[in-house]
């Protein structure tokens, strides 16, 4: 099936009415919750996992999570910039410009500008993906099982490297952690049950919903209670500050033109940024601001941080270019970049369907759909947005009284729904206690939900291809095998690289100001 | 907070030495014994790499500690954070003897009265109407079972 067959069956599979309630659905829920401060594409892709399995349809419900994914994201932006609370992380940078130039009463403008370069961001990456996909599809094909096992090892070493040199550690731990608890249970290599310590509610292992429901949606909704002041009597207060009038949405010509180059280039960078296992909305947001303002002329340089339009389009453009491009290793290699696609494989592999480079010629019509689907979320979520903007922005004042309750809530059905046990919830509550621990002591958790999701499937590749060997020979005597797992032990260097380049720019930058002085 | 890094790593090391433990006294089959990748090859190999890296995090716990939040959180309410938490708890202990409907107003009525809310017309009709829909949705549309009734009405 060439590029053009495969995207003309998408498009009639994705125009389904069906699908595109879907679409639709995924993106006002992704849009409501990810406007809500504290809660993470992650939480809401874990809460809607039930759903999703219940809709049965592995395309309708891929469609609704990569919907829910963008809503969230664009969600996020909405909040950052009225109230400069980020719903999300991968748009922290957007209320860099986005909050002044609200302040100053342009957040019509702000929130408009905001929609329009989500739109075209995320359009490019289902453009490029489009394209990409296919191909790394193709050169995927040749791998063997001693290659999967070398690009699950890279995967898991570039999330950890990503997550920089302080907690390199850490997240190298946690990754390690999350294999461990896939070993829990009966694998698909071995029938007897591992580490089950005799309890029966065991031997189906450590369920995935359970668990990202445990190490995302509990501590989210417990966070939201911990960040309110001690003794606070009055908890029902709005969780927003003053939202800011909105006037006028619309933007100059002149103003298109500026951004116009922005968006284009970050529309690049953000997709390839997005390809890169590790690397997702957050960083493409903040390298794409970081970006701009470098090559900004001297007086634009100065409105970065006041209200610059370059300094709002840049993020805004780049995070969803960025979520578009974490697809391709997700669809092509069936190995997940980021947290939230390690969830959405999860999801995945609850709806059977395993996906990798066999994907595209096996389950074309869930490949395609999904791939055009994006160019219709992209659509539905400017359609959505850009004349509902004042009235979702009041969403924004929902009290945490009846959200916290309400999140908890969604997450514990969520849980309980999937396996009819209430074990499952003291499973949960048990994760979801740990998960707080560590998030105060510093360990990133999203290495461990990718740990756990490649767990199992490294330890599939890893035994064929040790059967098929006799030994471990294979990992130096297949040049490719070889060179995906040097390219691991490289990327663990990279926090060093980056940290020795940083301080040298700042030991330059010191010199100049101690000349200047 | 880098104290506390480091209580985390002395667990975790510990976690992995019980984890090792059991993947070293696994009791492998006869024809097991035999085999290039046995079932607990994976796991002593975790076992090492995870006792290594916490041994590795005690050293060097890096700099970053918690997250923002954890610089304050003497300054947190904790104490309502644990009275929703245990609430939780009571949730998942109560939703098949108190049916769903049941536990489930219950849960959302007390939660929000434990996080201040005093609005008695919504205190009265939000939880309720939240369980009743939440119900249907899950059991009409959804087709997941969930009984609704409390065992002793059922």
């Amino acid at each position: 099936m060439t590029i053009m067959d495969g995207a003309l069956r998408g498009v009639v599979d994705a125009l389904s009415l069906y699908n595109l309630l879907m679409v639709f659905a995924g993106c006002a829920i992704g849009t409501f919750v990810g406007m809500l401060p504290g809660l993470g594409p992650m939480s809401i892709i874990a809460i809607m996992i039930p759903v999703a399995i219940q809709i049965g349809d592995p395309a309708a419900a891929l469609i609704m999570l990569a919907g829910v994914y963008y809503g969230a994201i664009f969600g996020g932006s909405t909040s950052s910039i009225l109230i400069n609370a980020p719903g999300v992380a991968g748009t922290v940078a957007s209320s860099f410009d986005g909050y002044p130039m609200a302040r100053r009463g342009e957040a019509g403008k702000a929130l408009t500008i905001a929609a329009v370069c989500s739109f075209v961001g995320g359009t490019a990456g289902a453009l490029l993906l489009l394209f990409f996909a296919p191909v790394l599809s193709g050169v995927a094909v040749l791998f063997w099982s001693a290659e999967y096992f070398a690009m699950m090892v890279l995967g898991l070493t570039a999330v950890a490297a990503f997550a920089g040199r302080d907690k390199l550690l850490k997240a190298l731990l946690m990754a390690v952690v999350g294999m461990m608890l896939a070993t829990i249970g009966e694998s698909a290599l071995h029938n007897a049950p591992r580490f089950t310590l005799g309890v029966a509610d065991m031997q189906s292992g450590v369920h995935f919903v359970t668990l990202v429901m445990g190490l995302f949606a509990l501590p989210e909704a417990l966070f939201l209670i911990l960040r309110g002041k001690k003794g606070e009597k009055d908890f029902s207060s709005s969780s927003s500050k003053q939202l800011p009038v909105i006037k006028s949405l619309r933007f100059s010509k002149a103003e298109a033109k500026e951004m116009a180059p922005v968006v284009c280039r970050q529309s690049l960078m953000g997709f390839f940024i997005g390809v890169l296992p590790g690397a997702g909305a957050t960083i493409a947001s903040f390298l794409g601001y970081a970006a701009e303002r470098n090559i900004a002329p001297p007086d634009k340089r100065g409105e970065f941080g006041k209200g610059s339009i370059r300094g709002l389009a840049a993020p805004e453009t780049a995070n969803n270019a960025a979520c578009t491009g974490s697809f391709v290793p997700l669809l092509t290699l069936g190995i997940p970049g980021s947290g939230t696609t390690a969830i959405l494989l999860g999801a995945l592999i609850a709806l059977n369907v395993s996906p990798g480079p066999s994907m595209m010629t096996e389950r074309p019509e869930v490949f395609w759909a999904v791939i055009v689907s994006m160019y219709i979320g992209n659509a539905v979520l400017l359609i959505l947005n850009l004349p509902m903007i004042p009235y979702i922005a009041r969403l924004l004042s929902v009290p945490r009284s009846w959200l916290v309750p309400f999140v908890l809530f969604f997450a514990l059905t969520g849980a309980y729904i999937g396996q009819n046990n209430p074990t499952e919830l003291f499973v949960m509550a048990a994760f979801g206690a740990l998960a707080l621990v560590f998030r105060f002591a510093g360990y990133p958790l999203p290495p461990l939900v990718i740990g756990f999701i490649l767990g199992g499937m490294m330890e599939d590749n890893l035994g064929r291809a040790i059967r098929k060997t006799g030994g471990l020979d294979f990992l130096w005597q297949r040049p490719m095998t070889l060179t995906l797992l040097i390219i691991a032990a490289l990327l663990l260097l990279l926090p060093f690289i980056f940290d020795a380049m940083a301080k040298r720019k700042k030991q330059a930058a010191d010199v100049i100001t101690g000349k200047n002085n | 907070m880098r104290r506390f890094d480091r209580i985390v790593a002395l667990a975790m090391l510990a976690f992995a030495v019980f984890y090792g433990f059991l993947a070293w006294e696994y009791p492998l089959l006869p024809f097991e014994r035999l085999m290039p990748f046995k079932p607990n090859t994976l796991p002593k190999g975790l076992a090492v790499a995870a006792a290594l890296l916490s041994f590795a995090v005690l050293l060097f716990p890096g700099g970053g500690g918690g997250e923002g939040e954890a610089k304050d959180w003497r300054r947190m309410d904790w104490r309502r954070a644990v009275a929703v938490f245990v609430l939780a708890l009571f949730y998942a202990a109560t939703l098949r003897p108190l049916g769903f409907v049941l536990s489930t107003t219950l849960f959302l009525l007390v939660g929000a009265l434990v996080l201040g809310e005093r609005r008695v017309k919504l205190l009265a009709t939000v939880p309720l109407v939240a369980a009743l829909a939440s119900w249907y949705l899950v059991q009409e549309m959804l087709g997941v079972y969930l009984s609704p009734l409390p065992v002793f009405v059922r």
